[in-house]
């Protein structure tokens, strides 16, 4: 291919029981350009992905993004300061909410990203999937929103159970009772805030898609598998890939109403009695298992690098053949406590400034 | 007949697959080739013939488990015998 070597920032480091994407996405990218850069921008040191085997080569902390665009975009200054990234792939759904607004900010500083306006961010959003699938011709389930306790149980008895009580951003928990749902609501609101949302359960098989949209209603291609074994999380730790030309169907009409520019996720359904599929969530982002179609011949991550990088639409990649299949194993990772002083440390300059002892405080023998 | 059993992909080894829903199924003893043969356009005679050819059985026994076969795979909602 004829990309020069670019150096990219990737973020969402961690695996674990919960996996966030980065990590993978690392994995892809090195499989199709052994030699780039990678830098990984990590919330925490304890981010698996850090000390793994061919990860990033360099890792900075970043502020959460919470924080807001201005601290974010301090940060990343500071960080291009020491690795100038030209090509940035955020990964997690709380700082591309952020990161969605600051299109301006990156075009100024030469960084290259492939993100959504906010509105289109927030038309895929949880609590607007109703509208979103009335445009695009699709179902989901019956869905409703709640900002507090009370609320959420009044709507839980409208709706009836079992249902899915969800964060705007993260995390799920399923109620079948008003005790549940009471319990569920103030948890979920306490950690992510609200809204929260209330949503039908409905049974059958669990498929996720995921591709890259070009940003004019089509996209560069897709990958659809049907999750085989879920954590109790409901994550899937397995899955296989599918042609169905519904599915992809289903897919292609949401990519289109939105004219989806970048990486996506899309997690669907098939409703056991009626053998419809139904929208459950639209993930802006790649998901967790985006190596298994590069495995495959289907590198989306590297297809995107080479889209960022050249501005021109890049050659379909291939379908997945149905029936090859991907199990989650997960391995341990050694680090060493000097460089985990060493991000502390030099990552968050300030933290130990005040300190002169710092040095002897954070490092420990070899 | 409208069917999706003539979509499964089928191994030696008694494994189908549905590619379109991602279901997984094991076949045992005769079930994998009366499967092809389903596959293949073979009606109940056909599938009978195979099971008296094949198998020490008489015709009696083996109409009665073609029947259980053919009634699992209807429920399964794989096949749909023709009306």
């Amino acid at each position: 291919m004829s990309v020069s070597s670019p150096c990219i920032a990737v973020s969402g480091l961690h695996r674990g029981e919960n996996p966030q994407p980065g990590a993978a996405i690392i994995r892809s990218l090195r499989r199709r350009f052994p030699h780039i850069h990678i830098v990984g921008l990590a919330y925490d040191v304890m981010e698996s992905g850090i000390y793994a085997e061919n990860g990033p080569d360099d890792v900075h902390l970043m502020p959460y993004p919470a924080s807001g665009s201005h601290a974010l975009l301090d940060r990343i200054d500071a960080i291009r300061r020491q690795t100038p990234f030209d090509l940035f792939i955020p990964t997690l759904d709380a700082e591309i909410e952020v990161f969605a607004a600051m299109h301006d900010d990156f075009a100024a500083r030469g960084i290259r990203t492939w993100l959504p306006t906010v509105n289109v961010l927030k038309r895929r959003a949880k609590q607007h999937l109703p509208l979103l699938a009335k445009f695009s011709g699709v179902r989901v389930p019956p869905t409703r929103i709640a900002s507090d306790v009370a609320e959420a149980c009044k709507v839980g008895d409208e709706l009836g159970y079992p249902l899915f009580v969800k964060g705007p951003y993260y995390d799920a928990r399923a109620a079948h009772n008003f005790t549940q749902l009471m319990t569920a609501a103030a948890h979920l609101l306490s950690e992510w805030g609200q809204p929260i949302i209330l949503q039908r359960r409905i049974s059958g098989p669990e498929f996720n898609v995921l591709g890259v949209g070009d940003g004019e209603g089509g996209w560069f291609g897709h990958c659809c598998i049907r999750k085989t074994q879920l954590s109790d999380k409901g994550k899937g730790l397995s899955g296989i890939t599918v042609a169905d030309a519904h599915l992809s169907k289903f897919c292609a009409r949401l990519v289109h109403e939105l004219k989806w520019p970048g990486p996506f996720e899309i997690e669907v359904i098939r409703e056991e009695s009626t053998g419809e599929y139904v929208l459950i969530e639209f993930n802006p982002r790649f998901p967790a298992w985006i190596d298994f179609p590069s495995m495959l011949g289907a590198n989306f991550a590297a297809l995107l690098v080479e889209f960022l990088q050249t501005g021109e639409r890049p050659a379909a990649l291939p379908d997945c053949a149905p029936g090859s299949f991907y199990v989650r194993h997960q391995i341990e990772v050694v680090g060493d406590i000097n460089r985990y002083a060493d991000l502390l440390k030099g990552e968050l300059p300030g933290l130990f400034a005040d300190d002169p002892g710092a040095d002897t405080k954070t490092k420990f023998p070899a | 007949m409208t069917t999706i059993l003539e979509n499964l992909l089928l191994n030696d080894r008694g494994i189908a697959f549905d590619p379109a829903t991602g279901e997984t199924y094991r076949l045992i003893g005769p079930a994998v080739h009366l499967v092809r043969l389903l596959q293949r356009g073979a009606n109940n005679d056909d599938l009978l013939r195979y099971l008296l050819e094949e198998y020490a059985v008489d015709e009696a026994t083996a109409r009665r488990d073609l029947e259980v076969f053919l009634g699992t795979l209807e429920q399964m909602k794989l096949w749909e015998e023709a009306a």
